[in-house]
């Protein structure tokens, strides 16, 4: 069986086969197999994603756009997100995970992008969030000479980072629908697909919560 | 566009960082100046802020208050400036309210500079991975004072660093905020290089 994320909610220490340990604090998170993870809930000294997807998260309004080439996620179904398949990206719901370059997305991803982009009462909330794709890549270092020259023209420079555009999740407001727009016009002139996105979202302002590179969320499974 | 760039400097180290961060600036950008500290510095504004517990750090979590322009740079006073720092203004003009850098520490490396107490409760409060910003280099406009009012009022809560406040007001009140890349704000940065811990 595969391995489980999970965050410490006391401090953790653990040890290797070689009886080097390390302690973990809690809020840090970690990867652990099926006997640990039961051991260290008995204990109450982790937490995992399970609990908070099951009690906060509701797929109303919701869905994912497949670009070509993509797989869908499982499961969508049983938390309510619909699935449309497009050309383009596109906002058919309130909110969007738009997947493409051959992405791959566990439910509990989908739905804890979803989560990110929610707004509540007294809550303003993302309209979008995106991974890095590294932590140190920049629009300099991708793309064609001529995407890279179009980039700084409409940019202003080109040391701004990299998003992963395979996973991006979107609340339609008047600001992501002009994102939207910009994205799908600069992808259907044939331009390089990271810079299409850097030149929609820095051409423009918008709420977009930037994931670290390798956001936790990414791997995270029931 | 009404702008300016502010320092605070507080303490002998931090003064002669911020002259050396200054006459780096100079280099590239005639801005206009603001140092909040102890001791004014030639050919810069001078405002000495109110002296409250840390006075650096309580004068940091108020520069929207604090500022004399409507659209600001803060650096850190250990930055050096190598480049250009045009485009953080020009984000700000775009509509955005807050241009930053990402620190290098993320993941489980993130925070650990705040005290053990501080650290789990904003651990706790934010959301899954957060991405963590350096609030050295900052460009900010006016849409950003709401979250300033916020970063303020976390910061009175443990009276200590700056980040962690900052990680838990922002993920209370977003706002526009774009990200630029390394070289705005790492120790190699070819715009902003960031000397950490030289104020120390």
């Amino acid at each position: 069986m595969g391995k489980h994320w999970v965050k410490a909610i006391k401090t953790v220490i653990r040890h290797d086969l070689q009886g080097a340990y390390r302690t973990y604090q809690p809020g840090d998170w970690f990867q652990c197999k099926n006997q640990e993870l039961l051991e260290l809930l008995a204990q109450s000294l982790v937490d995992t994603t399970a609990h908070l997807i099951k009690d906060e998260f509701s797929g109303k309004d919701s869905g994912v756009v497949i670009l070509s080439g993509t797989k869908a996620p499982r499961a969508l179904k049983t938390f309510g997100i619909g699935l449309k398949e497009a050309l383009a990206p596109e906002l058919p719901w309130k909110r969007n995970l738009i997947m493409s370059q051959g992405a791959s997305a566990t439910i509990e991803t989908v739905a804890l992008g979803l989560m990110r982009i929610d707004t509540g009462n007294d809550f303003p909330g993302w309209e979008m969030a995106a991974m890095l794709n590294s932590a140190t890549q920049l629009a300099r270092d991708v793309g064609t000479k001529e995407d890279k020259a179009r980039t700084l023209e409409l940019i202003g420079g080109l040391e701004v980072p990299v998003y992963n555009t395979g996973l991006v999740w979107l609340r339609r407001t008047k600001a992501t629908i002009s994102v939207v727009k910009i994205w799908r016009d600069e992808l259907g002139s044939g331009s390089d697909p990271q810079h299409a996105f850097i030149r929609a979202v820095y051409g423009k302002s918008v709420k977009l919560c930037t994931l670290p590179h390798e956001w936790i969320g990414k791997w995270i499974r029931a | 566009m009404d702008k300016g760039v502010m320092y605070v400097a507080y303490g002998r180290k931090a003064y002669n960082e911020a002259v050396a961060s200054i006459e780096t600036l100079r280099k590239f950008h005639d801005w206009p100046v603001l140092v909040v500290g102890d001791k004014p510095i030639k050919g810069a504004k001078h405002s000495n802020w109110k002296d409250r517990g840390t006075p650096g750090r309580w004068a940091k979590v108020n520069l929207n208050r604090v500022t004399n322009w409507e659209y600001t740079l803060f650096l850190d006073a250990d930055t050096r400036i190598h480049g250009d720092l045009s485009l953080g203004f020009t984000l700000l003009e775009r509509g955005y309210d807050l241009v930053m850098v990402p620190s290098r520490p993320q993941h489980n490396e993130m925070l650990r500079h705040l005290g053990k107490q501080e650290r789990r409760t904003t651990m706790r409060e934010l959301p899954l991975d957060p991405l963590q910003l350096n609030t050295g280099v900052m460009w900010f406009g006016p849409g950003a004072t709401p979250l300033f009012e916020l970063w303020s009022k976390e910061w009175e809560r443990w009276k200590d660093k700056d980040q962690g406040a900052f990680l838990r007001a922002l993920y209370k009140h977003p706002v526009n905020l774009a990200v630029l890349g390394w070289p705005f704000n790492s120790q190699n940065g070819e715009v902003v290089e960031h000397r950490f811990g030289k104020c120390v």
